[in-house]
Protein backbone atom coordinates (compact mmCIF):
# COMPACT_ATOMS: atom_id res chain seq x y z
CA UNK A 1 0.00 0.00 0.00
CA UNK A 2 1.35 3.43 -0.94
CA UNK A 3 2.36 5.70 1.95
CA UNK A 4 -0.25 8.31 2.76
CA UNK A 5 0.57 11.96 2.24
CA UNK A 6 0.71 13.75 5.65
CA UNK A 7 -2.31 15.80 4.64
CA UNK A 8 -4.36 12.65 4.60
CA UNK A 9 -3.93 12.47 8.37
CA UNK A 10 -6.15 15.54 8.35
CA UNK A 11 -8.32 14.72 5.37
CA UNK A 12 -9.31 11.22 6.48
CA UNK A 13 -12.51 9.58 5.31
CA UNK A 14 -14.07 11.12 8.42
CA UNK A 15 -13.39 14.64 7.15
CA UNK A 16 -16.60 16.02 5.63
CA UNK A 17 -14.83 17.42 2.58
CA UNK A 18 -13.08 14.15 1.81
CA UNK A 19 -16.37 12.34 2.26
CA UNK A 20 -17.86 14.64 -0.36
CA UNK A 21 -15.06 14.51 -2.96
CA UNK A 22 -12.97 11.53 -3.91
CA UNK A 23 -9.58 13.11 -3.23
CA UNK A 24 -6.27 11.28 -3.22
CA UNK A 25 -3.11 13.28 -2.68
CA UNK A 26 -0.07 12.52 -4.85
CA UNK A 27 3.14 14.30 -3.86
CA UNK A 28 5.94 14.92 -6.33
CA UNK A 29 9.71 15.06 -5.82
CA UNK A 30 9.65 18.78 -6.62
CA UNK A 31 7.81 19.89 -3.43
CA UNK A 32 4.50 19.67 -5.24
CA UNK A 33 1.19 18.01 -4.52
CA UNK A 34 -1.51 16.99 -6.98
CA UNK A 35 -5.13 16.02 -6.60
CA UNK A 36 -7.18 14.72 -9.50
CA UNK A 37 -10.95 14.93 -9.18
CA UNK A 38 -14.18 15.31 -11.12
CA UNK A 39 -15.98 18.65 -10.85
CA UNK A 40 -19.08 17.84 -8.79
CA UNK A 41 -22.64 18.66 -9.83
CA UNK A 42 -23.21 19.92 -6.29
CA UNK A 43 -21.24 23.05 -7.27
CA UNK A 44 -23.05 23.76 -10.54
CA UNK A 45 -23.54 27.40 -11.45
CA UNK A 46 -26.66 29.02 -12.95
CA UNK A 47 -26.19 27.47 -16.40
CA UNK A 48 -26.10 23.98 -14.89
CA UNK A 49 -23.21 23.17 -17.23
CA UNK A 50 -20.26 24.62 -15.36
CA UNK A 51 -19.24 24.67 -11.72
CA UNK A 52 -19.06 28.00 -9.91
CA UNK A 53 -15.63 29.53 -9.28
CA UNK A 54 -16.34 28.95 -5.60
CA UNK A 55 -15.43 25.33 -6.28
CA UNK A 56 -12.05 26.43 -7.70
CA UNK A 57 -11.41 28.48 -4.57
CA UNK A 58 -12.41 25.63 -2.25
CA UNK A 59 -10.16 23.09 -3.98
CA UNK A 60 -7.22 25.47 -4.30
CA UNK A 61 -7.34 26.26 -0.59
CA UNK A 62 -7.57 22.55 0.24
CA UNK A 63 -4.71 21.35 -1.97
CA UNK A 64 -2.42 24.31 -1.31
CA UNK A 65 -2.93 23.88 2.43
CA UNK A 66 -2.31 20.15 2.14
CA UNK A 67 0.90 20.86 0.21
CA UNK A 68 2.08 23.12 3.05
CA UNK A 69 1.33 20.46 5.66
CA UNK A 70 3.28 17.92 3.63
CA UNK A 71 6.41 20.08 3.66
CA UNK A 72 6.56 20.59 7.40
CA UNK A 73 9.13 18.60 9.36
CA UNK A 74 6.49 17.94 11.99
CA UNK A 75 3.00 18.23 10.54
CA UNK A 76 0.88 20.63 12.59
CA UNK A 77 -2.46 22.31 11.89
CA UNK A 78 -2.30 25.37 9.67
CA UNK A 79 -4.70 28.17 8.80
CA UNK A 80 -5.07 30.17 5.61
CA UNK A 81 -3.91 33.75 6.06
CA UNK A 82 -4.41 34.99 2.50
CA UNK A 83 -5.63 33.44 -0.73
CA UNK A 84 -5.51 35.25 -4.06
CA UNK A 85 -7.00 33.47 -7.08
CA UNK A 86 -7.43 34.29 -10.75
CA UNK A 87 -10.14 32.39 -12.59
CA UNK A 88 -9.47 32.06 -16.30
CA UNK A 89 -11.78 29.34 -17.54
CA UNK A 90 -14.97 27.72 -16.30
CA UNK A 91 -14.87 24.00 -15.52
CA UNK A 92 -17.69 21.78 -16.75
CA UNK A 93 -19.65 19.64 -14.31
CA UNK A 94 -18.15 16.14 -14.43
CA UNK A 95 -14.93 17.34 -16.08
CA UNK A 96 -11.82 15.79 -14.59
CA UNK A 97 -9.35 18.38 -13.39
CA UNK A 98 -5.97 18.38 -11.70
CA UNK A 99 -5.26 20.76 -8.86
CA UNK A 100 -1.52 21.14 -8.33
CA UNK A 101 0.15 23.03 -5.51
CA UNK A 102 3.81 23.93 -5.25
CA UNK A 103 5.61 24.79 -2.05
CA UNK A 104 7.68 27.97 -2.34
CA UNK A 105 9.14 28.69 1.09
CA UNK A 106 8.54 29.26 4.77
CA UNK A 107 9.52 32.28 6.82
CA UNK A 108 8.46 33.42 10.29
CA UNK A 109 5.98 30.53 10.59
CA UNK A 110 4.25 31.54 7.36
CA UNK A 111 4.17 29.07 4.45
CA UNK A 112 4.10 30.35 0.86
CA UNK A 113 2.41 28.14 -1.74
CA UNK A 114 1.40 28.48 -5.40
CA UNK A 115 -1.45 26.55 -6.97
CA UNK A 116 -3.36 25.98 -10.17
CA UNK A 117 -6.23 24.00 -11.59
CA UNK A 118 -5.90 22.55 -15.09
CA UNK A 119 -7.83 20.18 -17.28
CA UNK A 120 -6.87 16.54 -16.72
CA UNK A 121 -4.77 16.64 -19.91
CA UNK A 122 -2.91 19.61 -18.46
CA UNK A 123 -3.36 21.94 -21.41
CA UNK A 124 -6.17 24.23 -20.21
CA UNK A 125 -5.61 26.48 -17.22
CA UNK A 126 -8.78 27.12 -15.21
CA UNK A 127 -7.38 29.01 -12.20
CA UNK A 128 -4.11 29.92 -10.59
CA UNK A 129 -3.49 31.17 -7.07
CA UNK A 130 -1.00 32.14 -4.40
CA UNK A 131 -1.63 31.55 -0.73
CA UNK A 132 -0.02 32.05 2.65
CA UNK A 133 -0.69 29.83 5.64
CA UNK A 134 0.05 30.31 9.34
CA UNK A 135 1.93 27.27 10.60
CA UNK A 136 0.92 25.90 13.96
CA UNK A 137 -2.62 26.91 14.80
CA UNK A 138 -5.08 25.47 17.27
CA UNK A 139 -6.05 21.88 16.69
CA UNK A 140 -5.02 18.29 17.21
CA UNK A 141 -1.32 17.62 16.45
CA UNK A 142 -1.02 15.55 13.32
CA UNK A 143 1.83 13.34 14.50
CA UNK A 144 5.34 12.76 13.27
CA UNK A 145 6.10 12.71 9.56
CA UNK A 146 7.00 9.22 8.36
CA UNK B 1 -34.43 36.39 -5.02
CA UNK B 2 -31.59 36.15 -7.49
CA UNK B 3 -31.50 32.98 -9.59
CA UNK B 4 -28.00 32.56 -8.16
CA UNK B 5 -29.58 31.35 -4.92
CA UNK B 6 -31.41 28.55 -6.71
CA UNK B 7 -28.18 26.99 -7.96
CA UNK B 8 -26.49 23.87 -6.68
CA UNK B 9 -23.56 25.79 -5.22
CA UNK B 10 -25.91 27.99 -3.22
CA UNK B 11 -27.56 24.82 -1.95
CA UNK B 12 -24.17 23.37 -0.99
CA UNK B 13 -23.17 26.56 0.79
CA UNK B 14 -26.69 27.01 2.17
CA UNK B 15 -26.36 30.61 0.98
CA UNK B 16 -29.21 33.10 0.84
CA UNK B 17 -29.86 36.83 0.99
CA UNK B 18 -30.92 38.35 4.32
CA UNK B 19 -33.49 41.04 5.06
CA UNK B 20 -30.65 43.56 5.23
CA UNK B 21 -29.66 45.02 1.87
CA UNK B 22 -26.30 43.80 0.57
CA UNK B 23 -25.94 41.19 3.35
CA UNK B 24 -25.91 37.46 2.61
CA UNK B 25 -25.82 34.43 4.88
CA UNK B 26 -24.61 30.87 4.78
CA UNK B 27 -26.21 28.55 7.31
CA UNK B 28 -23.65 26.31 8.97
CA UNK B 29 -23.48 22.67 7.89
CA UNK B 30 -21.01 19.94 8.92
CA UNK B 31 -19.64 19.78 5.38
CA UNK B 32 -18.39 23.38 5.78
CA UNK B 33 -15.77 22.38 8.36
CA UNK B 34 -12.07 22.69 7.60
CA UNK B 35 -10.24 21.91 10.86
CA UNK B 36 -12.50 19.25 12.37
CA UNK B 37 -10.79 19.31 15.78
CA UNK B 38 -11.46 22.95 16.54
CA UNK B 39 -14.52 22.91 14.25
CA UNK B 40 -13.58 25.96 12.20
CA UNK B 41 -14.99 26.72 8.76
CA UNK B 42 -12.94 25.65 5.75
CA UNK B 43 -11.15 28.67 4.30
CA UNK B 44 -12.44 27.67 0.89
CA UNK B 45 -16.03 27.79 2.13
CA UNK B 46 -15.53 31.35 3.32
CA UNK B 47 -13.81 32.16 0.02
CA UNK B 48 -16.65 30.65 -1.99
CA UNK B 49 -19.20 32.63 -0.01
CA UNK B 50 -17.26 35.84 -0.61
CA UNK B 51 -17.26 35.21 -4.37
CA UNK B 52 -20.93 34.21 -4.45
CA UNK B 53 -22.02 37.25 -2.42
CA UNK B 54 -20.04 39.62 -4.65
CA UNK B 55 -21.66 38.10 -7.71
CA UNK B 56 -25.15 38.29 -6.17
CA UNK B 57 -24.70 41.95 -5.29
CA UNK B 58 -23.40 42.79 -8.77
CA UNK B 59 -26.38 40.97 -10.30
CA UNK B 60 -28.71 43.42 -8.53
CA UNK B 61 -27.10 46.25 -10.50
CA UNK B 62 -26.91 44.57 -13.91
CA UNK B 63 -29.46 43.23 -16.35
CA UNK B 64 -30.20 39.54 -16.80
CA UNK B 65 -28.82 39.71 -20.35
CA UNK B 66 -25.39 40.58 -19.01
CA UNK B 67 -23.21 37.61 -18.17
CA UNK B 68 -21.05 37.84 -15.06
CA UNK B 69 -17.68 36.13 -14.82
CA UNK B 70 -15.68 36.14 -11.60
CA UNK B 71 -12.11 36.79 -12.71
CA UNK B 72 -10.28 37.15 -9.42
CA UNK B 73 -10.61 37.20 -5.67
CA UNK B 74 -8.23 38.10 -2.90
CA UNK B 75 -9.19 37.01 0.59
CA UNK B 76 -7.64 37.88 3.96
CA UNK B 77 -8.48 35.56 6.82
CA UNK B 78 -8.56 37.72 9.92
CA UNK B 79 -9.61 35.37 12.71
CA UNK B 80 -10.29 31.71 13.40
CA UNK B 81 -13.86 30.89 12.48
CA UNK B 82 -16.21 28.51 14.26
CA UNK B 83 -19.11 26.18 13.55
CA UNK B 84 -21.89 28.75 13.29
CA UNK B 85 -23.57 30.72 10.49
CA UNK B 86 -21.50 33.07 8.36
CA UNK B 87 -22.60 36.50 7.17
CA UNK B 88 -21.19 38.50 4.26
CA UNK B 89 -21.67 42.24 3.77
CA UNK B 90 -20.96 43.49 0.27
CA UNK B 91 -19.99 46.92 -0.95
CA UNK B 92 -19.51 47.64 -4.62
CA UNK B 93 -16.39 49.75 -4.85
CA UNK B 94 -16.63 50.35 -8.59
CA UNK B 95 -19.17 49.35 -11.21
CA UNK B 96 -18.28 50.19 -14.79
CA UNK B 97 -19.65 48.90 -18.08
CA UNK B 98 -17.19 46.03 -18.07
CA UNK B 99 -16.11 45.44 -14.50
CA UNK B 100 -17.50 45.24 -11.00
CA UNK B 101 -15.14 45.42 -8.03
CA UNK B 102 -16.74 44.35 -4.77
CA UNK B 103 -15.49 44.46 -1.18
CA UNK B 104 -16.89 41.74 1.06
CA UNK B 105 -16.63 41.52 4.85
CA UNK B 106 -17.53 38.30 6.69
CA UNK B 107 -18.43 37.78 10.33
CA UNK B 108 -20.13 35.20 12.49
CA UNK B 109 -21.35 36.28 15.97
CA UNK B 110 -20.45 39.94 15.89
CA UNK B 111 -20.40 42.20 12.85
CA UNK B 112 -17.73 44.32 14.52
CA UNK B 113 -15.40 41.30 14.73
CA UNK B 114 -14.91 40.20 11.10
CA UNK B 115 -13.34 36.83 10.43
CA UNK B 116 -12.45 37.50 6.78
CA UNK B 117 -12.55 40.13 4.11
CA UNK B 118 -12.17 39.90 0.39
CA UNK B 119 -12.15 41.84 -2.82
CA UNK B 120 -13.70 40.28 -5.90
CA UNK B 121 -13.36 41.44 -9.50
CA UNK B 122 -16.16 40.47 -11.88
CA UNK B 123 -16.18 40.88 -15.65
CA UNK B 124 -19.51 42.04 -17.06
CA UNK B 125 -20.11 40.60 -20.54
CA UNK B 126 -22.67 42.54 -22.57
Amino acid sequence: MAELHPAQLLFTEKHPLTAEFDMTFHSGDDHSLEVRLDAPASFADQDGIHVHTGFHTLILDTVMGACAIGELKTPVPIATVKLTSNHLRNIKVGEQVVCRAEWEDEAHSIAYVRGEIRSAEGNLLASHAVATFMIGTAGKPLGKKK
Amino acid sequence: MSALFKTNISGWLKAEPTERPSVYKTTFAERHLGNIWIRSLHGGVTGSMIELSAEAETRLHTSDSEELKIVSSSIDYLRISKDVDLFARTDIERLSKRLSVVNVTCWQDDEDIPIARGIVTIRIMR
